[in-house]
């Protein structure tokens, strides 16, 4: 959904304006929600959040543009874009620049509720992911033999991608 | 478990039973869940998405449950089959038309409902009829302690569960709390309810959350708080708010019986009849009429319909369920009367 100011932007806060009773739903971008001198009281966090971004001092944000998290690849600036973070890490990447976020949004920093329990056994991969790490290996094994023509081979893989699966499909 | 099977009986949270039911339909907790060792979906490739898909399939077909949860795997459904899906609850739009390997575990009472790589790698959801946040709560804390057992959660000591999205980092807890409230809205003192859920940072979203618009006048009360408060906290505030809106609720009919009996009975008898005698009919039109007859079964206006049939009606006249029920395809006009043909023969057989 494109601004219905600008019409170029997407549209990223949504302004539900009650006036007299009439409920009138408006979609802006950020920049021009800001120019539009509107009072933001958005509709949902996520909108709260990027109209928040759009807020950040520029200084803060040229900061934030060069860093990028060495995990996901993830730059702020796709952050900004996308309103998702690429992975959990990025939490610590971005942390200068998702405390005053989280801030607005949540009104604190500190987490206060459940932990997960404490394992039982050993930490590591549990049996339903090295299957299916095991079966990712496999079909990019396959690839590589069908592209180098060994037909053979090909065939043995699927047979072996083929008996994973349907392990999972029997339990 | 088969869609064509699930179509036959409505979920549980149609029941219209348990606490506060002539307001509130249902009560819905949500966890958001992430795996440690994988991106979250906005950066993953595709081949780590079916990997990480097929990895959380078997570790919710595995986990030790008193439920049997039957994964659906979404790629391979048609557009009515999500669409179903989606009217019932059980999945997110955004889930529905998604890309790549995606999934959903439902139970056979269809109460818990598991999202496999939607906005996060697992969206654990628990449905009820009423208002019962503790029950619904019990009930995911179960669930994602199963889960825990077979998957190593994405969490930080200082922020909790770590989310694709910031406002859900934390508890990574929504609550939804879908209240009908026509006559708030009928004497214009909706906006009392912004209010009274806007001081305490909650959200009121449409029928289909985030971004709709409030249909057959259902509302959604969400808290927004994620982070900083405890679970029993955010559940006491929800429950507190929804309680204090269904008061504003019941005293509106109250005083409308009161001031104008006459114009309360003339609204609900011209939706009924109307529902009745339509050939054809909108699911907006349908939804609006609905509306009125529920509270007109709630205020001893109607006698012969149950508040579970109306209810039923609710999602078995929304588009993906009328096709499901016909058996084939239908275009907005044809629906339209295939729609009104079905409320009239419900209505007639639960009279």
């Amino acid at each position: 959904m494109l601004c219905m100011v600008c019409k170029k932007n997407p549209a990223t806060v949504q302004i539900t304006d009650i006036r007299g009773g009439q409920k009138k739903q408006v979609n802006l971008c950020a920049e021009c929600a800001k120019g539009q001198g509107v009072i933001i009281k958005a509709q949902d966090a996520l909108a709260a959040l990027l109209a928040n971004i759009g807020q950040l001092a520029a200084k803060e944000l040229e900061k934030g543009a060069d860093l990028r998290c060495p995990s996901c690849g993830t730059s702020f600036a796709d952050f900004r874009t996308r309103g998702r973070l690429g992975c959990p890490r990025d939490y610590e990447v971005f942390r200068e620049m998702l405390e005053p976020l989280l801030m607005k949004i949540h009104g604190s920093l500190s987490h206060t509720g459940r932990s997960p329990a404490p394992k039982g056994r050993e930490e590591g991969a549990s049996g339903a992911m090295q299957r299916a790490r095991q079966l990712t290996e496999l079909r990019e094994e396959l690839k590589r033999a069908v592209a180098g023509e060994e037909y053979e081979r090909a065939a043995e893989l699927r047979d072996e991608i083929q008996k994973l699966e349907g392990r999972r499909d029997e339990t | 478990m088969r869609l064509e099977d699930l179509i036959q009986h409505p979920g549980e949270w149609l029941r219209g039973e348990g606490e506060e039911s002539d307001i509130v339909i249902s009560t819905r907790v949500r966890l958001a869940r992430n795996v440690a060792e994988y991106p979250f979906l906005s950066a993953i490739s595709e081949e780590r998405a079916r990997e990480l898909g097929e990895y959380l399939s078997g570790a919710i077909e595995g986990a030790k449950l008193p439920e049997k949860l039957s994964v659906l795997q979404l790629s391979k459904l048609s557009v009515v089959d999500r669409q179903v899906l989606v009217e019932r609850h059980l999945i997110s739009r955004e889930h529905a038309e998604g890309k790549g390997e995606r999934s959903v575990a439902v139970d056979d009472d269809e109460v818990i409902s598991v999202m496999v790589n939607e906005e996060d790698h697992l969206r654990i959801q628990v449905l009820r009829s009423g208002l019962d946040l503790d029950g619904a709560y019990d009930r995911v804390r179960r669930v994602d302690e199963a889960l825990s057992a077979e998957v190593n959660y994405a969490f930080d000591g200082k922020l909790g569960y770590l989310t694709a999205c910031p406002t859900n980092v934390g508890t990574g807890m929504r609550v939804s709390v879908m209240v009908h409230l026509p006559v708030l809205v009928l004497t214009k003192h909706i906006r009392r309810v912004h209010k009274a859920v806007a001081k305490i940072a909650l959200t009121v979203r449409g029928f289909y959350g985030e971004g709709t618009e409030a249909t057959g006048d259902l509302f959604q009360i969400s808290n927004q708080v994620t982070l900083g408060k405890t679970e029993e906290e955010v559940l006491k505030e929800v429950d507190a708010v929804v309680r204090r809106v269904a008061s504003y609720e019941r005293q509106a009919r109250e005083q409308l019986m009161k001031d104008n009996q006459m114009f309360l009975e003339d609204r609900v008898g011209r939706a009924y009849h109307a529902l009745l005698g339509a050939r054809t009919i909108s699911s907006v039109e349908t939804m609006q009429h609905l509306s009125a007859v529920r509270t007109g079964i709630h205020m001893g206006i109607v006698r012969n319909v149950t508040v579970p049939c109306v209810n039923e009606l609710f999602v078995l006249t929304q588009p993906g369920h009328l096709q499901k029920i016909a058996g084939e395809e239908l275009d907005p006009r044809r629906r339209d009367a295939f729609r009104s043909a079905f409320i009239r023969k419900r209505l007639e057989s639960s009279n």
